[in-house]
């Protein structure tokens, strides 16, 4: 039983790994909390949705179709909320974001309608069993995925030269300016590709919950802040592990509570480890 | 005739605050060309209204090899071949001593393999210790150190013109004379140099001209030597 939560919370807990490492990357570059994340991921469970009810149930293309809508909406979230704001006070883009978010709620409800949609489950309730241990498909999918993704975007940020620009333009702005690094292209990509990280982990998150709504961004986004803070809001890595943290913790919590008492874990998780350790977790200046 | 750096009716403003009253000065290729001045003078706003990074309002024109670099993008102007070694030097803390290096190359168009290695290795001639460090993290050095990094980082593209803004902050004087033994070292090489300074009595002596900057205004300008000997500068810079 205890086992078989724990593989509930690794589950999930990847999914969050996967919005958390989106959220880390865009602090890295842009060096500011965003409040449109939530709202992000929310556009990728509802491109699977329209995905599966218009184009078949192809998962791949769900995925693929939810990394592209979200990191386009990445490149509008750059240019609306940070480019035009390149010399204003910060909070004007932090604001900004949070406008965003509204907006990309209120679109989707007009667009979809308020009510929430169900998502087919297409793995059945199919599972393996491995040394006593009871793995759903999905799990293991959204396993796959995630290490996919994560594998791919380590060599990307240690191997190509745009990755390499976006490491360095989250360690400093400046200096990454004066050996020729042209910042606002890189700041535009680190944002598509961590809005579109954030669409591929509503779409998982989608076939998870097997439901949807317009209004699942706030407490998602709020999720996907807490992991990368306890990770160290622009490390991936730490944002990676924060995220199986959480995820872990709230499987394990509910055990103990409710499954009302989820978020209120993962929210108390977050706040006793400001109160214990809030010096290493905002360790980055911003600019 | 037209200058190499020509920086023309330059004015910088941050909010209410004039940081640049409209200064204007140039640089010969092959020159050292110092701006001294006390704290807030507007010597570091001079660099970044060169680089193009001015977090104000700025008006005035930068010319370089008769080009107007005004509008261009600080990575454009890096890649045009002026290279600014910040102040506070703003080493990558989290890349090894390498990798920091190789981070210098990312402004000039694709060197190969070959040709990165050589660079590294000319660094690595001029700056002994960075070769011992090389796989050392940059936020680990000690100050001296790290502004040999940044020195040598920004070297790592050939530049046409090196911009060092007070490279002998916080250093022990013995550093501070190693480093400007290089800056004789890297013009020598061929390479022009504008270097900032309070220590002015320094700076004057390696430069071939400099210029005193007071309150955003250039109030005084002559060559090095001069500038050494001039009563008003050894008043208010060489505090004797
Ligand atoms: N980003 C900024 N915002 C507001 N004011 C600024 C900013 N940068 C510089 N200033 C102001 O502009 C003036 C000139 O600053 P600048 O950094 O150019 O001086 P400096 O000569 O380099 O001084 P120091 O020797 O202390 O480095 C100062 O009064 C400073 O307070
Ligand atoms: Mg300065």
């Amino acid at each position: 039983m205890i086992l078989e939560q724990l593989m509930n919370g690794l589950g999930q807990g990847a999914i969050y790994a996967l919005m958390s490492i989106g959220y880390a990357l865009i602090f890295g570059v842009v060096g500011l909390v965003t409040f449109v994340h939530g709202d992000v991921i929310m556009l990728g469970a509802f491109t699977a949705y329209y995905s599966f009810v218009l184009l078949g149930g192809n998962l791949l293309l769900a995925i693929l179709l939810g990394f592209a809508v979200s990191g386009a909406m990445g490149f509008f979230i750059h240019r609306i909320c940070y480019n035009r704001f390149f010399n204003s006070p910060r909070q004007i883009s932090l604001i900004c974001t949070i406008g965003m978010g509204m907006f990309l709620r209120n679109l989707v409800q007009v667009v979809a309608g308020t009510e929430s949609k169900p998502i087919p489950n297409l793995f059945g309730s199919g599972s393996v069993t491995l040394a006593g241990l009871r793995i759903t498909y999905m799990q293991l999918f959204i396993f796959a995925v995630v290490m996919a993704l994560v594998l791919v975007l380590t060599i990307f940020l240690n191997k190509t030269r745009v990755g390499m620009s976006l490491k360095s333009v989250s360690m400093d702005k400046t200096a990454s300016a004066l050996v020729g690094i042209d910042t606002k292209r890189t700041t535009t990509v680190g944002n598509m590709i961590g809005c579109g990280l954030a669409g591929v982990a509503g779409v998982l998150l989608a076939m998870y919950y097997g439901t949807i709504t317009p209004m699942m961004g706030g407490n998602i986004g709020m999720k996907a802040f807490c992991c990368a803070v306890l990770g160290g809001a622009s490390s991936v890595g730490g944002a990676a592990v924060g995220g199986l943290l959480i995820g872990v913790c709230e499987n394990l919590g509910i055990m103990v509570f409710s499954a009302g008492m989820r978020d209120t874990v993962s929210f108390l998780l977050l706040i006793l480890i400001l109160l214990v350790k809030p010096e290493g977790l905002f360790t980055r200046r911003s600019r | 005739m037209s200058h190499f750096l020509d920086v023309q009716d330059m004015a910088v403003r941050y909010g209410s605050v004039n940081a640049l009253r409209g200064i204007s000065f140039h640089v010969e290729r092959g020159e050292i060309v110092t701006l001294i001045g006390s704290n807030g003078a507007g010597k570091t706003s001079s660099l970044m209204a060169i680089s193009n990074l001015i977090q104000g309002t700025r008006t005035g024109r930068v010319m370089f090899e008769e080009e107007d670099n005004t509008h261009f993008s600080p990575s454009k102007i890096v890649k045009r071949g002026i290279s600014h070694v910040p102040e506070g030097r703003h080493i990558f803390p989290k890349l090894t001593v390498e990798e920091n290096l190789l981070m210098g190359t990312f402004g000039a168009v694709k060197y190969d393999k070959a040709k990165t290695a050589g660079l590294l290795e000319e660094i690595y001639g001029m700056f002994p210790r960075l070769r011992e460090r090389r796989n050392q993290l940059g936020g680990t050095l000690s100050g001296g150190e790290q502004q040999m990094l940044a020195i040598g980082r920004g070297l790592m593209f050939s530049p046409k013109v090196l911009m060092l803004d007070e490279p002998s902050l916080g250093l022990a004087p013995l550093v501070v004379k190693e480093i400007f033994e290089l800056i004789l070292d890297i013009r020598d090489r061929g390479t022009t140099v504008l270097l900032i300074e309070q220590n002015a009595g320094l700076a004057l002596q390696i430069a071939d001209r400099g210029y005193v900057l007071e309150n955003g205004n250039i109030t005084l300008t002559d060559t090095g030597e001069n500038l050494l000997h001039n009563d008003q500068v050894i008043k208010a810079y060489l505090g004797i």
